[in-house]
Protein backbone atom coordinates (compact mmCIF):
# COMPACT_ATOMS: atom_id res chain seq x y z
CA UNK A 1 0.00 0.00 0.00
CA UNK A 2 1.21 3.45 -0.89
CA UNK A 3 1.18 5.95 1.97
CA UNK A 4 1.34 9.45 0.51
CA UNK A 5 2.67 12.01 2.95
CA UNK A 6 0.75 15.27 2.71
CA UNK A 7 1.68 18.73 3.96
CA UNK A 8 5.37 18.28 3.20
CA UNK A 9 5.82 21.98 2.54
CA UNK A 10 4.62 22.83 6.05
CA UNK A 11 5.78 22.22 9.59
CA UNK A 12 9.51 21.89 9.05
CA UNK A 13 11.86 24.81 8.51
CA UNK A 14 13.23 24.92 4.98
CA UNK A 15 16.67 23.85 6.25
CA UNK A 16 15.25 20.85 8.07
CA UNK A 17 13.03 19.97 5.15
CA UNK A 18 16.02 19.92 2.81
CA UNK A 19 17.98 17.74 5.23
CA UNK A 20 15.13 15.28 5.63
CA UNK A 21 14.50 15.02 1.90
CA UNK A 22 18.22 14.60 1.31
CA UNK A 23 18.86 11.96 3.96
CA UNK A 24 15.57 10.04 4.16
CA UNK A 25 13.46 10.91 1.15
CA UNK A 26 9.81 9.87 1.25
CA UNK A 27 8.54 7.39 -1.32
CA UNK A 28 5.24 9.12 -2.06
CA UNK A 29 3.99 12.65 -1.59
CA UNK A 30 0.59 14.31 -1.97
CA UNK A 31 0.37 18.05 -2.39
CA UNK A 32 -2.68 20.23 -2.68
CA UNK A 33 -2.98 22.77 -5.47
CA UNK A 34 -4.22 25.22 -2.86
CA UNK A 35 -0.64 25.33 -1.49
CA UNK A 36 0.43 26.96 -4.73
CA UNK A 37 2.13 25.89 -7.91
CA UNK A 38 5.59 26.29 -6.46
CA UNK A 39 4.88 23.90 -3.57
CA UNK A 40 3.33 21.37 -5.95
CA UNK A 41 6.23 21.60 -8.34
CA UNK A 42 8.76 21.10 -5.55
CA UNK A 43 6.84 18.05 -4.36
CA UNK A 44 6.58 16.44 -7.78
CA UNK A 45 10.25 17.10 -8.47
CA UNK A 46 11.23 15.44 -5.22
CA UNK A 47 9.46 12.12 -5.74
CA UNK A 48 8.72 12.03 -9.47
CA UNK A 49 5.42 12.01 -11.32
CA UNK A 50 4.70 8.32 -10.69
CA UNK A 51 4.89 8.82 -6.95
CA UNK A 52 3.01 12.08 -6.70
CA UNK A 53 -0.67 12.79 -6.12
CA UNK A 54 -2.18 16.20 -6.77
CA UNK A 55 -5.20 17.18 -4.73
CA UNK A 56 -7.35 19.99 -6.09
CA UNK A 57 -7.59 21.81 -2.75
CA UNK A 58 -10.87 23.26 -4.03
CA UNK A 59 -12.55 23.03 -0.67
CA UNK A 60 -9.82 25.00 1.06
CA UNK A 61 -9.86 27.48 -1.81
CA UNK A 62 -13.52 28.20 -1.20
CA UNK A 63 -12.63 29.35 2.30
CA UNK A 64 -11.82 33.02 2.09
CA UNK A 65 -12.86 33.38 -1.52
CA UNK A 66 -16.35 34.51 -2.34
CA UNK A 67 -18.02 31.23 -2.96
CA UNK A 68 -19.10 31.49 -6.58
CA UNK A 69 -18.99 29.03 -9.43
CA UNK A 70 -17.17 31.55 -11.62
CA UNK A 71 -14.30 31.87 -9.14
CA UNK A 72 -14.05 28.10 -8.86
CA UNK A 73 -13.97 27.73 -12.64
CA UNK A 74 -11.03 30.15 -12.81
CA UNK A 75 -9.31 28.01 -10.18
CA UNK A 76 -10.07 24.93 -12.30
CA UNK A 77 -8.45 26.60 -15.33
CA UNK A 78 -5.25 27.14 -13.34
CA UNK A 79 -5.41 23.55 -12.07
CA UNK A 80 -5.74 22.25 -15.62
CA UNK A 81 -2.89 24.47 -16.85
CA UNK A 82 -0.60 23.14 -14.11
CA UNK A 83 -1.48 19.51 -14.86
CA UNK A 84 -0.80 20.06 -18.55
CA UNK A 85 2.39 22.05 -18.06
CA UNK A 86 4.01 19.45 -15.81
CA UNK A 87 2.25 16.41 -17.25
CA UNK A 88 0.86 15.42 -13.84
CA UNK A 89 -0.27 11.81 -13.96
CA UNK A 90 -2.51 11.38 -10.92
CA UNK A 91 -4.84 14.17 -9.85
CA UNK A 92 -8.17 14.40 -8.03
CA UNK A 93 -11.36 16.01 -9.20
CA UNK A 94 -12.78 19.14 -7.52
CA UNK A 95 -15.17 17.37 -5.17
CA UNK A 96 -17.18 20.29 -3.88
CA UNK A 97 -20.48 18.39 -4.03
CA UNK A 98 -21.69 19.77 -0.73
CA UNK A 99 -21.35 23.37 -1.90
CA UNK A 100 -22.42 23.32 -5.53
CA UNK A 101 -23.99 19.89 -6.02
CA UNK A 102 -22.89 16.84 -8.01
CA UNK A 103 -24.01 18.18 -11.41
CA UNK A 104 -21.57 21.07 -11.19
CA UNK A 105 -18.84 18.71 -9.98
CA UNK A 106 -19.52 16.44 -12.96
CA UNK A 107 -19.35 19.38 -15.34
CA UNK A 108 -15.97 20.37 -13.87
CA UNK A 109 -14.78 16.76 -14.05
CA UNK A 110 -15.66 16.60 -17.72
CA UNK A 111 -13.81 19.84 -18.41
CA UNK A 112 -10.82 18.65 -16.38
CA UNK A 113 -10.62 15.37 -18.29
CA UNK A 114 -11.29 16.88 -21.71
CA UNK A 115 -8.69 19.60 -21.35
CA UNK A 116 -6.00 17.38 -19.83
CA UNK A 117 -6.78 14.34 -21.98
CA UNK A 118 -6.48 12.17 -18.86
CA UNK A 119 -8.82 10.55 -16.38
CA UNK A 120 -8.91 12.22 -13.00
CA UNK A 121 -9.40 10.41 -9.69
CA UNK A 122 -13.05 10.93 -8.77
CA UNK A 123 -13.77 11.30 -5.06
CA UNK A 124 -16.74 9.54 -3.51
CA UNK A 125 -18.51 11.08 -0.54
CA UNK A 126 -21.37 9.58 1.41
CA UNK A 127 -23.81 11.99 -0.17
CA UNK A 128 -23.16 10.45 -3.60
CA UNK A 129 -24.66 7.12 -2.60
CA UNK A 130 -23.66 3.53 -3.32
CA UNK A 131 -24.90 3.48 -6.91
CA UNK A 132 -22.49 6.31 -7.66
CA UNK A 133 -19.66 4.25 -6.19
CA UNK A 134 -20.55 1.43 -8.56
CA UNK A 135 -20.56 3.91 -11.43
CA UNK A 136 -17.11 5.19 -10.43
CA UNK A 137 -15.71 1.66 -10.13
CA UNK A 138 -17.14 0.70 -13.52
CA UNK A 139 -15.68 3.74 -15.27
CA UNK A 140 -12.35 4.46 -13.57
CA UNK A 141 -9.18 2.53 -12.76
CA UNK A 142 -8.33 4.72 -9.76
CA UNK A 143 -10.97 6.18 -7.45
CA UNK A 144 -10.98 7.78 -4.02
CA UNK A 145 -13.11 7.87 -0.91
CA UNK A 146 -13.22 11.23 0.83
CA UNK A 147 -14.39 12.31 4.25
CA UNK A 148 -12.61 9.48 6.05
CA UNK A 149 -11.16 11.74 8.70
CA UNK A 150 -14.21 13.50 10.06
CA UNK A 151 -17.29 12.34 8.25
CA UNK A 152 -17.14 8.57 8.38
CA UNK A 153 -18.36 7.26 11.70
CA UNK A 154 -16.88 4.23 13.40
CA UNK A 155 -19.96 2.11 12.68
CA UNK A 156 -19.55 2.92 8.99
CA UNK A 157 -16.08 1.39 8.67
CA UNK A 158 -17.46 -2.07 7.75
CA UNK A 159 -19.42 -0.41 4.92
CA UNK A 160 -16.28 1.33 3.67
CA UNK A 161 -14.45 -1.98 3.84
CA UNK A 162 -17.10 -3.62 1.65
CA UNK A 163 -16.82 -0.77 -0.85
CA UNK A 164 -13.04 -1.08 -1.02
CA UNK A 165 -13.29 -4.89 -1.35
CA UNK A 166 -15.78 -4.43 -4.18
CA UNK A 167 -13.42 -2.15 -6.10
CA UNK A 168 -10.41 -4.37 -5.34
CA UNK A 169 -12.21 -7.44 -6.69
CA UNK A 170 -12.78 -5.53 -9.91
CA UNK A 171 -9.17 -4.45 -10.17
CA UNK A 172 -9.84 -0.80 -9.38
CA UNK A 173 -7.38 1.08 -7.18
CA UNK A 174 -8.86 2.93 -4.21
CA UNK A 175 -7.29 5.89 -2.47
CA UNK A 176 -8.40 6.65 1.11
CA UNK A 177 -8.24 10.42 1.41
CA UNK A 178 -6.80 11.52 4.72
CA UNK A 179 -6.77 8.03 6.22
CA UNK A 180 -4.66 8.31 9.36
CA UNK A 181 -5.74 5.33 11.43
CA UNK A 182 -2.62 3.24 11.00
CA UNK A 183 -3.73 0.59 13.52
CA UNK A 184 -6.69 -0.48 11.38
CA UNK A 185 -5.31 0.36 7.94
CA UNK A 186 -4.25 -3.26 7.44
CA UNK A 187 -7.92 -4.26 7.32
CA UNK A 188 -8.61 -2.25 4.18
CA UNK A 189 -7.45 -3.10 0.68
CA UNK A 190 -6.67 0.47 -0.19
CA UNK A 191 -4.15 0.88 -2.98
CA UNK A 192 -3.11 4.17 -1.42
CA UNK A 193 -3.92 6.59 1.38
CA UNK A 194 -2.55 9.95 2.43
CA UNK A 195 -1.94 11.56 5.75
CA UNK A 196 -0.74 14.86 7.12
CA UNK A 197 -1.13 13.78 10.72
CA UNK A 198 2.65 13.76 11.18
CA UNK A 199 2.65 17.57 10.87
CA UNK A 200 -0.77 18.19 12.42
CA UNK A 201 0.26 16.21 15.49
CA UNK A 202 3.45 18.21 15.78
CA UNK A 203 1.83 21.58 15.25
CA UNK A 204 -1.49 21.36 17.01
CA UNK A 205 -1.63 18.31 19.18
CA UNK A 206 2.01 18.46 20.25
CA UNK A 207 2.29 14.73 19.80
CA UNK A 208 5.41 12.83 18.99
CA UNK A 209 4.97 9.92 16.58
CA UNK A 210 6.89 6.65 16.52
CA UNK A 211 6.81 3.79 14.07
CA UNK A 212 6.58 0.66 16.22
CA UNK A 213 7.31 -1.80 13.44
CA UNK A 214 3.67 -2.11 12.34
CA UNK A 215 1.85 1.16 12.94
CA UNK A 216 2.34 4.70 14.20
CA UNK A 217 2.20 5.33 17.92
CA UNK A 218 1.35 8.81 19.16
CA UNK A 219 2.57 10.07 22.50
CA UNK A 220 1.50 13.44 23.94
CA UNK A 221 4.35 15.68 25.02
CA UNK A 222 4.51 17.27 28.42
CA UNK A 223 2.91 20.67 28.47
CA UNK A 224 5.47 23.43 28.47
CA UNK A 225 8.05 21.38 26.64
CA UNK A 226 8.13 23.99 23.91
CA UNK A 227 11.65 23.16 22.81
CA UNK A 228 10.37 20.01 21.22
CA UNK A 229 7.53 21.72 19.40
CA UNK A 230 7.48 22.93 15.86
CA UNK A 231 10.00 22.26 13.16
CA UNK A 232 12.17 19.65 14.92
CA UNK A 233 9.14 17.68 16.06
CA UNK A 234 7.64 17.81 12.57
CA UNK A 235 10.91 16.57 11.10
CA UNK A 236 11.04 13.72 13.63
CA UNK A 237 7.44 12.69 12.95
CA UNK A 238 8.02 12.91 9.21
CA UNK A 239 10.96 10.54 9.41
CA UNK A 240 8.92 8.06 11.48
CA UNK A 241 6.16 8.19 8.89
CA UNK A 242 8.69 7.49 6.15
CA UNK A 243 9.62 4.28 7.99
CA UNK A 244 5.94 3.40 8.12
CA UNK A 245 5.65 4.27 4.42
CA UNK A 246 8.40 1.79 3.58
CA UNK A 247 6.84 -0.90 5.76
CA UNK A 248 3.42 -0.50 4.16
CA UNK A 249 4.91 -0.28 0.69
CA UNK A 250 6.02 -3.90 1.01
CA UNK A 251 2.52 -5.06 2.02
CA UNK A 252 0.47 -6.99 -0.48
CA UNK A 253 -3.09 -8.13 -0.08
CA UNK A 254 -4.13 -11.76 -0.27
CA UNK B 1 19.06 -25.58 -18.28
CA UNK B 2 19.21 -28.62 -16.06
CA UNK B 3 16.55 -29.44 -13.53
CA UNK B 4 17.80 -31.43 -10.56
CA UNK B 5 15.83 -32.96 -7.73
CA UNK B 6 17.02 -31.98 -4.25
CA UNK B 7 16.01 -33.23 -0.83
CA UNK B 8 13.94 -30.53 0.82
CA UNK B 9 16.28 -30.51 3.84
CA UNK B 10 19.17 -29.62 1.54
CA UNK B 11 17.55 -26.27 0.70
CA UNK B 12 18.20 -23.20 2.84
CA UNK B 13 15.92 -20.16 2.84
CA UNK B 14 17.81 -16.90 2.31
CA UNK B 15 17.96 -15.27 5.73
CA UNK B 16 17.44 -11.72 4.45
CA UNK B 17 14.59 -12.49 2.08
CA UNK B 18 12.75 -9.13 2.02
CA UNK B 19 9.35 -10.55 0.99
CA UNK B 20 6.32 -11.38 3.11
CA UNK B 21 5.00 -14.56 1.53
CA UNK B 22 3.16 -16.45 4.27
CA UNK B 23 -0.25 -15.45 2.93
CA UNK B 24 0.58 -16.96 -0.46
CA UNK B 25 1.75 -20.36 0.78
CA UNK B 26 -1.71 -21.94 0.93
CA UNK B 27 -2.48 -20.97 -2.68
CA UNK B 28 0.88 -22.18 -3.99
CA UNK B 29 0.40 -25.47 -2.12
CA UNK B 30 -3.03 -25.82 -3.75
CA UNK B 31 -1.47 -25.13 -7.14
CA UNK B 32 1.22 -27.81 -6.63
CA UNK B 33 -1.45 -30.29 -5.54
CA UNK B 34 -3.67 -29.52 -8.54
CA UNK B 35 -1.09 -29.10 -11.30
CA UNK B 36 2.12 -30.63 -9.94
CA UNK B 37 5.46 -28.90 -9.30
CA UNK B 38 5.80 -27.05 -12.61
CA UNK B 39 8.13 -24.19 -11.64
CA UNK B 40 11.44 -25.30 -10.11
CA UNK B 41 13.06 -23.51 -7.17
CA UNK B 42 16.18 -21.56 -8.09
CA UNK B 43 19.08 -22.11 -5.67
CA UNK B 44 22.74 -21.11 -5.53
CA UNK B 45 25.58 -23.62 -5.43
CA UNK B 46 25.27 -23.83 -1.63
CA UNK B 47 21.57 -24.68 -1.72
CA UNK B 48 20.45 -21.22 -0.60
CA UNK B 49 17.16 -20.25 -2.25
CA UNK B 50 17.39 -17.49 -4.84
CA UNK B 51 13.82 -17.57 -6.13
CA UNK B 52 11.00 -19.74 -4.81
CA UNK B 53 10.70 -19.19 -1.07
CA UNK B 54 6.93 -19.57 -1.26
CA UNK B 55 7.22 -22.80 -3.24
CA UNK B 56 9.69 -24.03 -0.62
CA UNK B 57 7.25 -23.27 2.23
CA UNK B 58 4.40 -24.87 0.29
CA UNK B 59 6.56 -27.99 -0.24
CA UNK B 60 7.15 -28.23 3.51
CA UNK B 61 3.43 -27.86 4.13
CA UNK B 62 2.70 -30.62 1.63
CA UNK B 63 5.37 -32.84 3.17
CA UNK B 64 7.35 -33.25 -0.07
CA UNK B 65 10.68 -35.04 0.27
CA UNK B 66 12.20 -33.79 -2.97
CA UNK B 67 11.64 -30.71 -5.09
CA UNK B 68 12.80 -29.73 -8.60
CA UNK B 69 15.56 -27.12 -8.56
CA UNK B 70 17.69 -25.12 -10.93
CA UNK B 71 21.18 -24.40 -9.62
CA UNK B 72 22.18 -20.89 -10.68
CA UNK B 73 25.90 -21.67 -10.59
CA UNK B 74 26.54 -19.44 -13.59
CA UNK B 75 25.77 -16.27 -11.59
CA UNK B 76 28.11 -14.29 -9.35
CA UNK B 77 27.12 -13.58 -5.76
CA UNK B 78 26.14 -10.05 -6.69
CA UNK B 79 24.06 -11.25 -9.64
CA UNK B 80 22.28 -13.74 -7.39
CA UNK B 81 21.45 -10.99 -4.92
CA UNK B 82 20.16 -8.79 -7.72
CA UNK B 83 18.17 -11.58 -9.38
CA UNK B 84 16.54 -12.48 -6.06
CA UNK B 85 15.12 -8.95 -5.86
CA UNK B 86 14.46 -8.49 -9.57
CA UNK B 87 12.50 -11.74 -9.83
CA UNK B 88 10.06 -10.46 -7.21
CA UNK B 89 9.99 -6.88 -8.45
CA UNK B 90 9.08 -7.47 -12.06
CA UNK B 91 5.81 -9.18 -11.18
CA UNK B 92 4.67 -5.96 -9.50
CA UNK B 93 4.80 -4.19 -12.84
CA UNK B 94 2.26 -6.43 -14.53
CA UNK B 95 -1.45 -5.74 -14.17
CA UNK B 96 -4.60 -7.71 -14.89
CA UNK B 97 -6.97 -6.92 -17.69
CA UNK B 98 -10.03 -7.67 -15.59
CA UNK B 99 -12.43 -8.02 -18.51
CA UNK B 100 -10.27 -10.69 -20.16
CA UNK B 101 -9.62 -12.31 -16.80
CA UNK B 102 -13.35 -12.56 -16.17
CA UNK B 103 -13.78 -14.25 -19.57
CA UNK B 104 -10.97 -16.73 -18.90
CA UNK B 105 -12.26 -17.57 -15.43
CA UNK B 106 -15.78 -18.12 -16.72
CA UNK B 107 -14.48 -20.86 -19.06
CA UNK B 108 -13.08 -22.91 -16.17
CA UNK B 109 -14.76 -25.55 -14.01
CA UNK B 110 -11.79 -25.61 -11.62
CA UNK B 111 -12.44 -23.67 -8.41
CA UNK B 112 -9.98 -20.81 -8.89
CA UNK B 113 -10.57 -19.43 -5.38
CA UNK B 114 -8.14 -22.20 -4.31
CA UNK B 115 -5.44 -20.12 -5.98
CA UNK B 116 -6.43 -16.75 -4.58
CA UNK B 117 -8.87 -15.56 -7.24
CA UNK B 118 -11.73 -13.67 -5.73
CA UNK B 119 -15.20 -13.61 -7.17
CA UNK B 120 -15.20 -10.82 -9.75
CA UNK B 121 -18.97 -10.77 -9.66
CA UNK B 122 -18.87 -9.61 -6.06
CA UNK B 123 -22.05 -7.82 -5.08
CA UNK B 124 -22.11 -4.68 -3.03
CA UNK B 125 -24.98 -5.35 -0.69
CA UNK B 126 -25.05 -1.98 1.01
CA UNK B 127 -27.91 0.45 1.15
CA UNK B 128 -27.48 4.21 1.35
CA UNK B 129 -29.65 4.21 4.45
CA UNK B 130 -26.90 2.33 6.32
CA UNK B 131 -24.71 5.42 6.22
CA UNK B 132 -25.15 8.22 8.70
CA UNK B 133 -25.88 11.17 6.43
CA UNK B 134 -24.36 14.47 7.45
CA UNK B 135 -26.10 17.77 7.45
CA UNK B 136 -24.66 19.41 4.41
CA UNK B 137 -24.94 23.03 5.43
CA UNK B 138 -25.38 24.31 8.97
CA UNK B 139 -25.64 27.72 10.57
CA UNK B 140 -23.01 28.95 12.99
CA UNK B 141 -23.48 31.07 16.08
CA UNK B 142 -23.61 34.26 14.01
CA UNK B 143 -26.44 32.75 12.00
CA UNK B 144 -24.19 32.43 8.95
CA UNK B 145 -24.18 29.39 6.74
CA UNK B 146 -21.29 27.06 7.38
CA UNK B 147 -20.01 23.85 5.89
CA UNK B 148 -17.28 21.46 7.02
CA UNK B 149 -14.67 20.21 4.58
CA UNK B 150 -15.11 16.43 4.45
CA UNK B 151 -11.37 15.93 4.04
CA UNK B 152 -9.66 18.27 6.48
CA UNK B 153 -12.56 19.14 8.79
CA UNK B 154 -12.09 22.86 8.24
CA UNK B 155 -15.21 24.97 8.89
CA UNK B 156 -15.98 27.25 5.99
CA UNK B 157 -18.43 30.10 6.03
CA UNK B 158 -20.41 30.33 2.84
Amino acid sequence: MRIFLAGTQTGMSSKEREEVFENSPPLYVLETFFSGESACLKAVNRVGNENFLLDSGAFSYMNGAKCTKEILLEYLDRYIAFINKYDIKYFFELDVDTIFGIEFVEMMRKKLETETGKKCIPVWHKGRGIEYWKYMVANYKYVAIGGLVFHVKKEEWPLIKKMVDYAYAKGVKVHGLGFTKTKILDNFKFYSVDSASWVRAAGMGQQIHFFDGKSILARPLQKGNKKAYGSKLSAHNFKEWIKYQKYMNAKKWK
Amino acid sequence: MEIVYKKIEELKPYENNPRFNDDAVEYVANSIKEFGFKVPIVIDKNGVIVAGHTRYKASLELGLDEVPCIVADDLTEEQIKAFRLADNKVSEKAEWDFELLEEELSDLDIDMSDFGFEDLDINLDIDDSEFVQDTEITKNKDDKKEIICPNCGEKIEI
